[in-house]
């Protein structure tokens, strides 16, 4: 795995030689100030919960809307011409003919997309410190950590589905569509399911609600590191990546 | 028409779709693997390769061989692993069998080449994800616990609890019925959390259901018939059911007996911090262990000396009744006892005397001893304001009281005669122990001394502790006439001791242990009553740890209540503008300039 280094500076180089990244940057930037002034407004108002599982704080992030739109548009976005671009300009085959393993590549190319995502969520950071130093509210950090080890390991799932359906693909718009097709299923569809299933009182509801994405992170924004999820995230994600390995080796045995 | 129903019928039954699907699903992966599809010729196939018919079955079998262990994986989640071992052995042989037999073909056929190399990546993702899925579906299972990040420990539960949990020997059911307050909504939430914690602990034995009386009211009916004492209210609660059927103890815990917070503080809008505290494991562990062991543990109040009611639960009025209803909740037996008229039973294992406006006379005093000597233990809460006729009984046990109150200037409580105590870990008993974040509220405090070797005869089969004590800055004014109160050179200074235990000396050489808890004395009424209570609900725990410690229940004393702070961001429009401008400005002002930078560096 030496050359795992290399490949991911690589890829990373390619992310900000071009503007998109400062463009997706950009725009969570424009999401994460709104959700900061919804997060300001919710907490200058009259408090008086009984445990802090209603406190806004817990919300911040994990329950905002345009968080996960853009979730939805951006892991696709940065995942789908990790490897299809790749295959549709040749350099696959160079790639494949110097000494580095599938592995290795699939590895860098998955590493690369993971930092990226990472620092998509930099700029909801960044609020933090103000609040906590300059308006001197002293919140819990500690379901932030939870929050920021849930969304990490989320994110290793995402980034690994997108090289996947990046690696079965020359079209980069297909690879992108899919990836958001399984996402969109991963976010909202596992929601809507578990409703169904809660209301007509099934017996697999309980099973629905531990794969529903937005009910895990959640839990994670609340202050609870549920292992079980992170083991799910991780599964996923090594499957995924193997799965990408596989092909890789079948195009290459081609 | 007859023969067009027969067709309708035809296709609305199951197995036709999934035979359907299956062949589909056969015919689509038999093309992949072979190239072409049925009744196509497949080209580039070499000189080597082997002849048509047999290719073509080897492909039909490797798929037939794939869709039996996807099959199996289907028979594994819906009828169990047992019945899908037969389909895995047959499917994985069949595929393990075509893939060693044909791969001496994979340089001449391209078709049984690619069929191998479909086979074996099937294989080993289907491996791969087999033992994901088993991994996930076993955690999924059995391990529900979860690493608790937040400040107040929200998602952890004691140790205690922990072994009441498992020592469950049948089935417990909590059933959450919702009340319909504003209030009750709030609450519901944390108390649903609070029974997944017990239920991860031991997933075997507890069920949890939820009861909205107003929708679900079947299943609230059932519930009525089975548990007549749950009422419909604003409030809400849980039903514990310890065992099935007819034999099974049942007890209901209401949600008032779970939260202790500054109600008026609800409704004033500029509070800063509202803080709440949340008993409900405490509540419901001792709940669990009143209802597994049966047996209650009877705790008796001393009454006919004009203290306040027992029964009155009003929260304006110095009632106890507050502290009886956490009683009972807590698995206790309470009962009333004025010693004119009977004598403490013996199986009666704590007495408390609240002091009250009438002295206690000769008689009641032996009475005490008696039952003291016979093994009781006794928690004692003593003012100075009118005679006690308990100094000398007191006296025995080591303790006397001090005269004048308590008054802390540093540390007083909106008026003179409330004082709040607060023990930052500077004593360190089981009693005060978990309540080292909390302020304990006096109402005219009593100060208590401990007789000094020095200055008397103490009782030497008698330890008395000091356990609470006020600040320094505190002293125990004398002179209540004067409308202020300044410390003269006859008031007793502080640190003043307002609260004691008293341990007996054992004798280990006899087999005896080296110390039994025997008494706890606190230096004010007031703190126990209602309105004080609701003022400040640490006293309340405190006084349930007195119990518990008197009674040898050491482990109730190790559960602290909850403490949650709700924040109220308190900022000028001016610094909430420059919150949310600031750092947006830098980011966005740092990103752009990142982009120019390598934008200008690519042009170079």
């Amino acid at each position: 795995m030496r050359h795992v280094l290399t490949l991911t500076r690589r890829e990373l180089g390619a992310y900000f030689l071009s503007p998109m990244a400062f463009l997706i940057l950009l725009a969570f930037q424009a999401i994460a100030c709104i959700n900061f002034w919804d997060l300001v407004d919710r907490l200058s108002r009259h408090q008086q919960g009984l445990t802090s599982l209603s406190d806004p704080m817990n919300v911040y992030v994990s329950g905002s809307t345009p968080f996960w739109i853009a979730i939805l548009v951006a892991v696709p976005a940065l995942t789908m011409r990790l490897i299809a671009e790749e295959r549709r300009s040749g350099t696959i085959e160079t790639l494949l003919t110097i000494p580095v393993t599938e592995t290795e590549v699939v590895v860098a190319k998955w590493l690369a997309g993971l930092m990226m995502f990472w620092i998509m969520l930099l700029p909801f950071v960044v609020y933090l410190p103000f609040l906590y130093f300059q308006a001197k509210f002293y919140f819990d950090v500690g379901p932030l950590i939870s929050l920021a080890i849930g969304l990490s390991t989320l994110g290793m799932m995402f980034v690994a589905i997108g090289v996947f359906f990046s690696s079965l693909t020359r079209n980069q718009i297909i690879a992108a569509i899919w990836t958001f097709l399984l996402l969109f299923m991963f976010i909202l569809l596992t929601m809507l399911v578990y409703f169904y299933a809660v209301s007509a009182q099934l017996s697999w509801a309980e099973a629905m609600r531990f794969v529903a994405v937005l009910n895990q992170v959640q839990t994670f924004g609340t202050g609870r590191l549920d292992i079980r999820f992170v083991s799910l995230h991780l599964s996923v994600c090594v499957f995924m990546l193997y799965l990408t390995v596989k092909v890789l080796e079948t195009r290459r045995a081609q | 028409m007859r023969n067009l129903e027969y067709v309708g019928h035809f296709f609305q039954m199951t197995a036709v779709w999934v035979g359907g699907l299956v062949l589909a699903a056969f015919l689509v992966l038999f093309w992949a693997m072979r190239g072409a599809p049925i009744g196509q010729a497949v080209e580039g196939e070499g000189d080597e390769s082997p002849h048509s018919g047999y290719r073509d079955r080897v492909i039909a079998a490797m798929v037939l061989g794939l869709m039996l262990i996807l099959t199996g994986a289907y028979v594994a989640m819906a009828h169990g692993v047992r019945w899908s071992l037969p389909i895995f052995v047959v499917g994985f042989g069949i595929v393990l069998w075509l893939i060693a037999v044909n791969r001496r073909y994979r340089h001449g056929s391209p078709a049984l080449r690619r069929t191998i190399n479909i086979a074996d990546a099937a294989l080993n993702a289907g491996l791969l994800a087999g033992v994901l899925i088993i991994g996930n579906v076993l955690a999924f299972r059995y391990g529900g616990r979860v690493v608790d990040f937040t400040r107040e420990k929200m998602f952890s539960l004691a140790s205690l609890s922990v072994n009441e949990v498992k020592a469950l020997e049948k089935p417990v059911r909590f059933t959450v019925f919702y009340g319909r307050s504003p209030l009750a909504v709030l609450e519901m939430a944390r108390v649903q959390d609070l029974l997944e914690l017990y239920k991860a602990e031991n997933p075997a034995n507890i069920t949890i259901e939820t009861i909205d009386p107003y929708r679900d009211r079947d299943q609230f009916e059932r519930l009525t018939k089975r548990v007549p004492d749950v009422q419909v209210n604003n409030e809400g609660g849980i039903v514990i059911e310890y065992g099935e059927g007819d034999d099974a103890q049942r007890l209901v815990v209401p949600n008032s007996n779970l939260f202790e917070f500054p109600r008026h503080d609800r409704f004033q809008k500029n509070v800063e911090k509202f803080i709440s505290s949340f008993n409900g494991e405490t509540v419901v562990t001792a709940a669990l262990r009143k209802v597994r062991e049966k047996k209650r543990p009877r705790v008796a109040f001393i009454i006919g000396h004009g203290e306040p009611s027992t029964q009155d639960l009003d929260v304006r009025q110095p009632g106890l009744g507050l502290w009886r209803s956490r009683l009972t909740t807590m698995g206790d037996e309470v009962l009333d006892i004025n010693l004119l008229n009977e004598e403490i039973p013996r199986d009666v294992s704590v007495a408390i005397v609240v002091t009250g406006k009438n002295a206690f006379k000769e008689d009641e005093v032996r009475l005490l001893r008696k039952y003291l000597v016979g093994g009781g233990r006794l928690l004692m809460l003593v003012s100075n304001g009118a005679l006690t006729g308990l100094d000398d009984f007191l006296k025995t046990y080591n303790i006397t009281i001090g005269s004048g109150m308590v008054v802390d200037p540093k540390f007083n409580y909106r008026r003179v005669s409330l004082v709040s105590v607060q023990n930052r870990g500077a004593v360190h008993h089981p009693i005060v122990d978990p309540l080292t974040t909390s302020s304990i509220l006096l109402f005219n405090g009593t100060p208590l001394n401990v007789m000094d070797p020095a200055k008397g005869k103490p009782n030497p089969a008698e330890i008395a502790t000091p356990i609470l004590r006020t600040s320094p800055a505190s002293w125990a004014e004398t002179d209540l006439k004067s409308r202020q109160a300044t410390q003269g050179p006859d008031d007793q200074k502080g640190p003043l001791t307002v609260g004691v235990a008293v341990t007996d000396r054992g004798n280990p050489d006899q087999g005896q242990p080296e110390t039994t808890p025997r008494l706890v004395v606190f230096g004010s009424v007031g703190m126990a009553e209602n309105q004080w209570l609701t003022v400040e609900p640490a006293n309340l725990d405190l006084l349930m740890n007195a119990v518990s410690w008197l009674q040898g229940r050491q482990g109730d004393v190790g559960i602290s209540p909850k403490t949650h702070e709700d924040l109220r961001l308190a900022v000028d429009p001016i610094l909430q503008g420059r919150l949310i401008l600031v750092p947006t400005t830098m980011s966005v002002l740092i990103i752009v300039s990142l982009g120019l930078i390598t934008y200008a560096t690519r042009r170079e």
